[in-house]
């Protein structure tokens, strides 16, 4: 064993003795959201447990309790502070890591190609994609910038920021704002940041379209043709496409 | 209502004052998770079935819910008259869709029923092959687990597990301290996670295992 271990293999024996610390439990989860290995042990630990423990596999352990209330407080903390403080470009890589895959994770849907069987067993057959994550922001006059959530409104004439994060090998991404038909599309940029350490985009798209509904797709590859191409809906493998709807108009309180 | 019911209360919740807000987290987070991770019926045209949130998901949809819970816009929403816990229930039951629906696990104009128990059972379950193998095999491994347990240990599995009693009570029971229970349950788990290792269901070697008896 080397005396660096890039995952948390001591922390998932620990979750399964009990003995983790808060601080422990916060790190742990946090890993196994952004890590393909971890995240399937952590899933298949929590599976046996449970049934170990309440022979029902929908019924977490106390173990499993202890652990999501120790990771959940402080991003429930950090969501109770005012808008205008909560929300400015810097706080993105000091909440990011907090609100993670959360906030994210119910932010998109995640449209993965249909791959070939060669290359799914290739990937070693765990199927489950590469990891990237986008943040939406409305920037209108005189108002402070706003994380949009699915189907909030950001009115029209005001810009849409961005913030990207993505595990390798999806290295670039470029971003679209569509109606019925395309609209404009930006990129391909390179990608900076990770999942829960989201970086700003050096670009907004203006909301130039009538009142409606309209919806915002990042598509992240291992090259910046093939963003634009995933982008563009050509084919592509490996590439994964976010989208977030969207309404331009007046939010409504 | 919150715990600690009374004006001040609410007004400190209100107001966003940490303290009243980790306590609030405190009181709820647990039945926030367990509601969590029970199934959910979603309709979806005309079929109903049951999905429920891996252990990953509901650790992002019991964060979510709270998030949601106490952003200074839902803290007003709250009137501080009905029982808090519903009006967190209602959120969580959102945040469980949302998620769902943004990992591609359900239709994107899929419903959630409500909440009668009745329902939580009577849709026929989306279970695949795969699906299936898994629970069986997870099944099998924890009956093995028991059966090759010595007296002793299986005693303490039974008592802590099966019947659900606490330490103190298992301690009574089996005539021990409770910190001869507490270390015994130590041993059990570090065992269960040993049987979980050596028949593959776990294929990462857990750091520090290797190193008990
Ligand atoms: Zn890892």
């Amino acid at each position: 064993m080397s005396w660096f271990d890039p995952h948390v293999d001591g922390l998932l024996a620990r979750w399964a003795e009990g003995t983790l610390s808060p601080r422990q439990s916060a790190r742990l989860l946090r890993h196994a959201h952004a890590c393909e290995r971890c995240g399937a042990s952590y899933e298949r630990l929590v599976r046996a447990s449970r049934l170990l423990e309440h022979a029902d596999p929908h019924v977490p352990t106390g173990t499993e309790l202890a652990a999501l209330a120790d990771t959940g407080l402080a991003a429930a903390l950090a969501a109770a502070e005012p808008e205008a403080s909560r929300i400015r470009w810097p706080s993105l890589s000091l909440a990011g890591g907090m609100l993670a895959a959360v906030s994210l994770a119910v932010l998109v849907v995640l449209v993965q190609p249909r791959e070939e069987l060669d290359s799914l067993q290739a990937r070693g057959g765990s199927g489950r994609p590469a990891r990237a994550a986008l943040r939406v922001f409305c920037a209108a006059k005189q108002r402070p910038l706003r994380e949009l959530e699915p189907s909030q409104a950001c009115p029209p004439g005001a810009q849409l920021a961005f913030a990207v994060g993505a595990d390798a090998p999806l290295s670039h991404v470029a971003v679209g704002l569509y109606t019925r038909r395309l609209q404009s599309i930006e990129g391909p940029f390179s990608v900076t940041g990770r999942p829960g350490a989201e970086q700003p985009l050096e670009t907004t798209l203006p909301l130039q379209v009538p009142a409606g509904e309209v919806e915002v797709l990042a598509a992240f590859a291992d090259s910046p043709r093939e963003a634009l191409a995933a982008l563009r809906g050509e084919t592509h493998q490996g590439a994964v496409v976010l989208r977030l709807p969207l309404r331009v108009g007046e939010e409504t309180p | 209502m919150l715990p600690g019911d009374d004006r001040s209360v609410l007004q400190a919740f209100r107001e966003g004052e940490r303290a009243t807000l980790t306590r609030v987290y405190r009181t709820y987070s647990p039945q926030v998770a367990r509601y969590l991770a029970r199934r959910f019926s979603v309709r979806s045209g005309s079929s109903v079935h049951s999905v429920s949130l891996g252990a990953l998901d509901l650790d992002a949809a019991h964060q979510e819910t709270f998030v949601r819970a106490f952003r200074p816009a839902m803290r007003q929403a709250y009137d501080g008259v009905r029982p808090y816990l519903g009006f967190l229930l209602t959120l969580a039951r959102s945040t469980a869709v949302d998620l769902l629906r943004a990992s591609g696990r359900i239709a994107r104009e899929a419903v959630p029923l409500d909440d009668a128990p009745e329902l939580a059972h009577a849709p026929t379950e989306e279970h695949g092959p795969e699906e299936q193998a898994l629970r069986a095999e997870v099944r099998t491994l924890v009956r093995q687990f028991l059966e090759g347990l010595p007296e002793e240990a299986r005693a303490l599995a039974q008592l802590r597990f099966m019947e659900g009693l606490s330490q103190e009570a298992a301690a009574a029971r089996l005539q021990l301290t409770r910190g001869e229970v507490r270390v015994r349950e130590r041993h059990l788990r570090t065992r269960f996670t040993e049987h979980l290792l050596a028949r593959g269901w776990l294929d990462v070697p857990l750091g520090g295992m290797e190193k008990l008896p």
